[in-house]
């Protein structure tokens, strides 16, 4: 047997060797090396040690039967959940009450701004222009290009001033629904510790 | 005996009974309970954590398919689980409860009793030290003895991580070990 080598098998393909993932042929290679290399036999020794000693490794008993907290756990969860889908038609409820309610402000807006028509109106010209081929494409990216260098603005709230109401209402709703999911993980949280 | 098998008592549990499920959780709480422990290192925490993992399951149980085996489902929760509760708590890098640590037989000689039982602890130790996702290949390589390409889809990593994770969990494994010999 050679002691002496001047290649060495890298730890990587010792491992994927003991983990059986090579094919027959590498396989055949790597113990031919192995074969002549006390080096790498070490190697492989001492990963065989580590294999052997995680397999080794007993199981520790279990100081308490968890099963009756797992039911009582469970047992409370089912009791919550007609109260949550409760909570969550409740959220749903209030927030399109509440959507409904400031409607016609935000309608109000959007009309001082925007007619109807100047709403479509980009729709329209989008229809036309592919309608008429490919030679409107580049009108088309030039409409695009105007549309964006054009001034834009959306409907601004003229909070704290003249839209307090609105700033009210959606504050209102905000608090509602993380209120609805504060519970919502709450709920979580007890069902995982007890 | 039939009643009583796996399949059974999922099934029961599905259709809504909380009972069978009591059965499952006494049945397989002590496999679910070392797999965190091993991860965790700390047998109080485990038992929390095989609690979620029962818990988890539960929820679970719409997507589990009853004609494939109930617990390494389970260890594959409890993994991701211990997963996440490490990367939550970025202290897990604590040494054994040796209080913990009594796990060999009564019938072997004193001496023969505390080398395993240093050994052990020293190996849960060393595993304990490893980066989380490290722990959770080893854990699943070599205590559940998944393929690589079933680690990779448990941990929902690719494949090539799976290896290196393996690669230098066990070199670093290897060598704690060695110099601990």
């Amino acid at each position: 047997m050679s002691k002496d080598r001047k290649y060495h098998l890298d730890e990587w393909s010792l491992q994927e060797y003991l983990d059986e993932v090579f094919a027959d042929e590498d396989r055949e290679r790597l113990e031919t090396h192995l074969a002549e290399c006390d080096l790498c036999v070490a190697k492989v020794h001492s990963l065989k040690f580590l294999y052997s000693e995680m397999k080794r490794l007993p199981d520790e008993p279990l100081a308490n039967d968890l099963s009756a907290r797992v039911i009582r756990s469970l047992t409370l969860k089912e009791d919550r959940k007609p109260y949550l889908q409760r909570i969550l038609a409740a959220q749903l409820a209030a927030a399109v009450i509440m959507f409904l309610a400031i409607w016609p402000r935000i309608s109000l807006e959007l009309e001082n701004r925007y007619s109807l028509v100047q709403l479509i109106e980009p729709l329209r010209k989008f229809a036309d222009l592919t309608a008429q081929g490919t030679l409107i494409v580049s009108e088309f990216l030039n409409w695009i290009q105007a549309q964006l260098t054009a001034t834009f603005s959306m409907p601004g709230i003229d909070w704290p001033f003249t839209g307090l109401p609105l700033v009210l209402v959606i504050s209102a709703m905000i608090l509602f629904w993380l209120l609805g999911n504060g519970l919502l993980l709450r709920e979580s949280a007890n069902g995982i510790h007890q | 005996m039939e009643n009583n098998s796996d399949r059974s008592l999922v099934l029961r549990t599905k259709r809504g009974e909380l009972e069978p499920y009591g059965d499952l959780v006494r049945r397989y709480q002590g496999s679910v309970f070392n797999v965190c422990y091993r991860m965790l290192g700390n047998p109080q925490d485990a038992e929390d954590l095989t609690q979620e993992t029962f818990i988890r399951a539960h929820s679970r149980l719409d997507s589990f398919d009853c004609d494939r085996p109930f617990i390494p489902w389970a260890r594959r929760i409890a993994v991701n689980l211990c997963l996440n509760y490490i990367n939550r708590n970025q202290r897990y890098v604590l040494p054994l409860d040796d209080e913990f640590e009594r796990s060999v037989s009564n019938e072997r000689s004193p001496e023969s009793v505390t080398e395993n039982r240093e050994r052990n602890a020293s190996l849960r130790q060393e595993i304990c030290m490893l980066p989380a996702h490290y722990r959770a290949v080893i854990e699943l390589r070599h205590f559940q003895e998944l393929s690589y390409l079933e680690i990779s889809k448990a941990l929902n990593i690719p494949l090539s991580d799976v290896k290196s994770c393996l690669f230098r969990a066990r070199k670093s494994l290897a060598q704690r070990l060695s110099t601990d010999v």
